[in-house]
């Protein structure tokens, strides 16, 4: 079972030692095995990349958007060959867009990622949609460590800041500063620094 | 269209067999009330034959489970890849009561502490954690997901509770209640009417 999962990851191996983004893919990869198996930690990364590709179609998608930009002719033959062997599902779908190292992205079935930038280390769940709100304004920013739950929309030109927490079915449309939870349609504050708000007092 | 008989041979070998018998008639009367004159082996058929109808693969693999025989797993393995399963399923549940249906099974995340009989869920429902690594919920006999609502932390549905479309439910709901919103609350109880 371990050499067909080797043989099948040997095309990903290849690329990500030749990728600019190694670093990275590496800090993924931690963040992966931390969340869903930590007991793996003491596991070499290359093991656990050839695991989280065998076990998780998610990841495999999350590793394609990270080599995207790869250039040169064996890198895309490599790069196709890989696709065949572990073929990611449709969602997660990424734009083209600058994605902080340790994004974790849970089941992810329908998530739609298309912000200006992602920060370090956030967590994405399914459902999710991060994008435009009209044809003119551009995408949202979002901080580091991030938790943005099932089925959330987080739109237009907006700032989600540092720590904070968009709860499940919550629809975003005004910046969200550092430390807060926001849920609800449209997203309101009920946690600042871990203090409960009061219903009406402020507003996301 | 060729007949499944792995399936059926692994579904007449399994102990979920009669769970399965009872799923049966509960997804023709929601998907194709006109084929109800079928018998149970025949719209067994159907359903795994409909390419549309996927999520019922998912649910029928569950109840399957994993076989104790090798050679079991072995017909399991080419019995899955004759009928996929849709990959925007995820069933982890300890156990499931008979008569649950999926419908539009698009982004289902079903991962309960235990789930009652004839249970209806449909497309982008999540049930799961609040927290990783906390407490998962668990839902009563009858109870009715809408579109999109979220059941999340360790929260208990009582018997045939509805719960609305898009709500977000992170408190306990009590039986016979109607719920929605974000977060939930509830606009009927038992002996009222909404």
């Amino acid at each position: 079972m371990i050499i067909l999962q080797t043989i099948r990851s040997f095309p990903h191996i290849l690329l990500f030692k030749r990728s600019s983004q190694r670093t990275v893919i590496e800090a993924d990869v931690k963040r992966w095995v931390e969340i869903r198996a930590p007991g793996r930690l003491s596991h070499s990364a290359l093991k656990n990349i050839t695991w989280l590709l065998d076990s998780f179609p998610e990841f495999r998608n999350l590793f394609y958007f990270r080599l995207g930009t790869y250039a040169g002719k064996a890198g895309k033959l490599l790069l196709f060959i890989g696709r065949i062997l572990y073929s990611p599902n449709e969602t997660p779908a990424f734009a083209f867009c600058e994605i902080g190292p340790g994004l974790y992205i849970e089941f992810g079935y329908g998530t739609i990622i298309g912000p200006r930038r992602i920060g370090e280390n956030c967590w994405i769940n399914s459902g999710v949609t991060i994008g435009y709100k009209n044809d003119v304004d551009p995408s949202p920013i979002i901080g580091n460590n991030v938790y943005i739950g099932a089925g959330a929309q987080v739109l237009g030109p907006i700032t989600i800041g540092d720590n904070a927490v968009i709860g499940a079915n919550a629809v975003v449309l005004r910046d969200v500063p550092p430390n807060c939870m926001v849920v609800g349609v449209p997203a309101r504050i009920i946690k600042r620094d871990g203090e409960r708000v009061k219903r009406f007092s402020a507003e996301a | 269209m060729a007949l499944p008989l792995l399936h059926l041979f692994l579904y007449r070998r399994s102990i979920a067999r009669e769970s399965i018998e009872k799923d049966i008639p509960r997804w023709i009367r929601f998907i194709n009330p006109s084929l109800s004159s079928l018998s149970s082996d025949q719209a067994l058929v159907w359903l795994l034959n409909t390419e549309t109808l996927k999520e019922f693969r998912n649910l029928f693999y569950y109840r399957i489970g994993q076989p104790a025989s090798i050679i079991d797993r072995v017909l399991l393995a080419v019995a899955k890849s004759s009928r996929e399963p849709r990959n925007t399923i995820s069933i982890r549940v300890p156990s499931i009561g008979y008569g649950f249906v999926i419908k539009h099974g698009y982004n289902v995340i079903i991962h309960a502490e235990r789930i009652g009989v004839n249970c209806l869920v449909f497309q982008d429902v999540t049930i799961g954690y609040k927290t990783p690594g906390g407490g998962l919920p668990v839902l009563g006999d009858h109870v009715h997901v809408s579109v999109g609502a979220k059941i999340l932390g360790p929260v208990t549905i009582g018997d045939y509770s509805i719960i609305g479309a898009n709500s977000v439910v992170t408190k306990d709901l009590p039986p016979h209640s109607t719920a929605m919103g974000v977060p939930v609350r509830s606009i009927s109880k038992a002996g009222s009417t909404a």
